[in-house]
């Protein structure tokens, strides 16, 4: 039994369409042009307890709206949406006690007071027994180090820290499932890092169910084993690797030399290419790489150093999301 | 029952900390803090004096002295003040819809309607209160007539004191619901308007279609009038039980409104 299903959800809103200017907005006053968003499209998939799925998509491919169909913030237009057993939209406390939505973009903490006031906020909200409530928030401030930050005012954090301290909000209450939205966004290397790997650690410890939306595709990478990638509708579910062997064709074939070279020459070898005198990165089909690489050794170039690599899978989510977009 | 007992125990303790909440809020921007006082102070200042203008002119409006008359307005300024340290969700609702803050009170395993009305208070407003007091005080010593039968009076203001407050708190979250379909952040203060409005005795509209209309389609009698009235001649059951009957239909109607446009929310966002 898994523990979220969807079947065949649709989402669709009503929007009026603004146009700039002033007389176009008093016409718009008596006369809207209201335009129908297909946010979200038949969609379906399941997931199993303790997994950890990356949710992609361009921008406005109704990942937001799936987290909050799952969420019980907004309704959806058709379909099937169940969580542990429960319909989000139900409202029923007993869901709502046992999942957690990160937005991060949004703050839930109080702003002008010390971090401490909103964890015993959400302690009375959600019920947490004391005993409890002592062992998971010392639990989380060990794993994310945050002892030091408890009684300063969250205005005065920095963004990483009061990320970390977001997170330590939703845990509180020990969801089985989680719902993250961009929750390393802003973020510098160090603190996205720090997040991944906290993220990671605790997925595996507590087997909580994660989905993770991102434009960070080490997240990604670092994260999940599977992916989802909608664009309203589903446009692949499946492991990460396999996603990659399909669509990254190609392979990077990098080359540095001992001594400085001609582009004359490499032009011979490949035309696809980066160039450096002493240090060249090839692009070949994945079938071609081996004979290029036997090629550039077999030549008088003076090569120091040859390594096969895969593309980023940054470059390659980003090839397929313009083709989704076509 | 137990369950019942347990979970308004809870609500109860996540209204006291909400408060304190508010409180280290506010007393973190000190001078703000004595600024909005005093502004609150100064607007209560100029009201009473206007009243004290006005009897000036005449001795009695409608059968009103002018004590009778401050006890009006005192009640008025107890349950104005009340409403804006416990609920002051009015000014903030728009907000909470536009930023998305609504959405992370809606995922809470408690009642929306409730975390959003107790999620601010404006703790400046004390002054309200205290100065409701006051003038109740100063109104009820120049009235005279104490003894056991003012006792009975007093517990029967309260009584209908409770009553009017659930009925500006309904009448305010039915006009602010309006904001999930207007959805913007600013303006629109009914809900004030209303509670000032009451501030004079509501016998002043006479004739049967407006006493109707003051007691039932827009009851302001039973916000200030009718508690005064009772304070200050004494009990009359049909008032009590029409002030309980307004009450009750009024926060159920309230509560239909809200969780209408919570619906609206929900499937107009993205």
């Amino acid at each position: 039994m898994s523990i979220i299903s969807i079947k065949n959800l649709n989402k669709t809103y009503f929007s009026i369409k603004k146009e700039p200017g002033v007389w176009a907005g008093i016409k718009s006053l008596f006369k809207p042009n209201i335009i129908e968003i297909e946010a979200v499209q038949d969609v379906s998939f399941e997931i199993q307890e303790g997994e950890f799925v990356g949710f992609l998509g361009p921008n406005g491919a109704g990942k937001t709206t799936t987290l909050k169909m799952l969420s019980g913030i907004i309704k959806s237009t058709s379909g099937e949406i169940n969580v542990m057993g429960f319909d989000p939209w139900e409202k029923k406390n007993e869901y709502k006690k046992q999942f957690a939505l990160l937005m991060g973009q949004k703050n839930q903490l109080w702003w002008d007071l010390p971090v401490m006031e909103s964890f015993l906020l959400n302690k009375e909200i959600y019920d947490i027994p004391n005993d409890q409530f002592e062992k998971t928030l010392n639990e989380l401030v060990e794993l994310l180090d945050i002892k030091k930050i408890l009684d300063i005012q969250v205005r005065k954090l920095s963004l990483g820290e009061r990320m970390k301290c977001e997170l330590t909000a939703s845990l509180l209450h020990s969801p089985r499932v989680l719902f993250l939205d961009e929750p390393t966004i802003g973020l510098d290397v160090v603190a996205q890092k720090n997040i991944r790997d906290f993220l990671k650690k605790y997925n595996k410890e507590k087997k909580i169910t994660i989905i993770l939306t991102s434009h960070y595709m080490e997240d990604i990478e670092k994260l999940c084993k599977r992916i989802i990638i909608i664009n309203q509708k589903i446009f692949y579910d499946g492991p990460l690797t396999d996603l990659i062997e399909k669509y990254a064709k190609d392979k990077i074939l990098r080359v540095t030399f001992s001594d400085s070279v001609k582009e004359t020459d490499i032009k011979k070898i490949g035309t696809d290419y980066e160039f450096d005198p002493v240090d060249v990165k090839f692009k070949f089909p994945r079938e071609q790489v081996r004979e290029k690489a036997k090629e550039i050794l077999s030549s008088d170039l003076p090569v120091d150093d040859i390594m096969i690599d895969e593309v980023e899978v940054e470059s390659i989510i980003r090839d397929i999301f313009r083709k989704v977009n076509e | 029952m137990k369950d019942k007992v347990l979970k308004i125990k809870k609500y109860f303790k996540v209204f006291i900390l909400f408060k304190k909440i508010n409180f280290v809020e506010r007393v973190v921007y000190r001078l703000g803090f004595f600024l909005m006082a005093s502004a609150v102070f100064l607007q209560l200042f100029f009201n009473l004096f206007f009243i004290k203008i006005i009897f000036g002119w005449v001795q009695n409006i409608h059968g009103w002295n002018y004590y009778e008359a401050l006890l009006v307005v005192g009640t008025v300024l107890l349950l104005d003040g009340m409403m804006w340290v416990s609920f002051a969700f009015v000014h903030i609702l728009g907000q909470h819809i536009k930023m998305g803050t609504l959405d992370s009170l809606i995922i809470k395993p408690m009642d929306c309607q409730f975390l959003v009305s107790v999620y601010r208070g404006d703790l400046e407003d004390v002054v309200r209160i205290v100065t409701g007091l006051g003038v109740m005080i100063f109104a009820l010593s120049n009235l005279g007539n104490f003894g056991w039968g003012f006792l009975l009076n007093i517990f029967w203001y309260l009584v209908l004191v409770f009553n009017a407050f659930v009925i500006i708190y309904s009448i305010s979250i039915m006009l602010t619901s309006i904001k999930f379909w207007t959805i913007e952040s600013g303006g629109f203060h009914v809900a004030d308007t209303v509670v000032r409005a009451s501030q004079y005795p509501t016998d002043i509209f006479s004739g049967k279609i407006m006493h109707f209309i003051f007691s039932f389609i827009f009851p302001l009698a039973f916000i200030a009038t009718v508690p005064a009235k009772v304070l200050a001649h004494g009990f009359q059951w049909q008032l009590v039980v029409e002030s309980f009957l307004v009450a009750g239909i009024f926060f159920w109607i309230a509560r239909k409104i809200w969780k209408l446009g919570l619906s609206k929310y929900s499937s107009a966002s993205s």
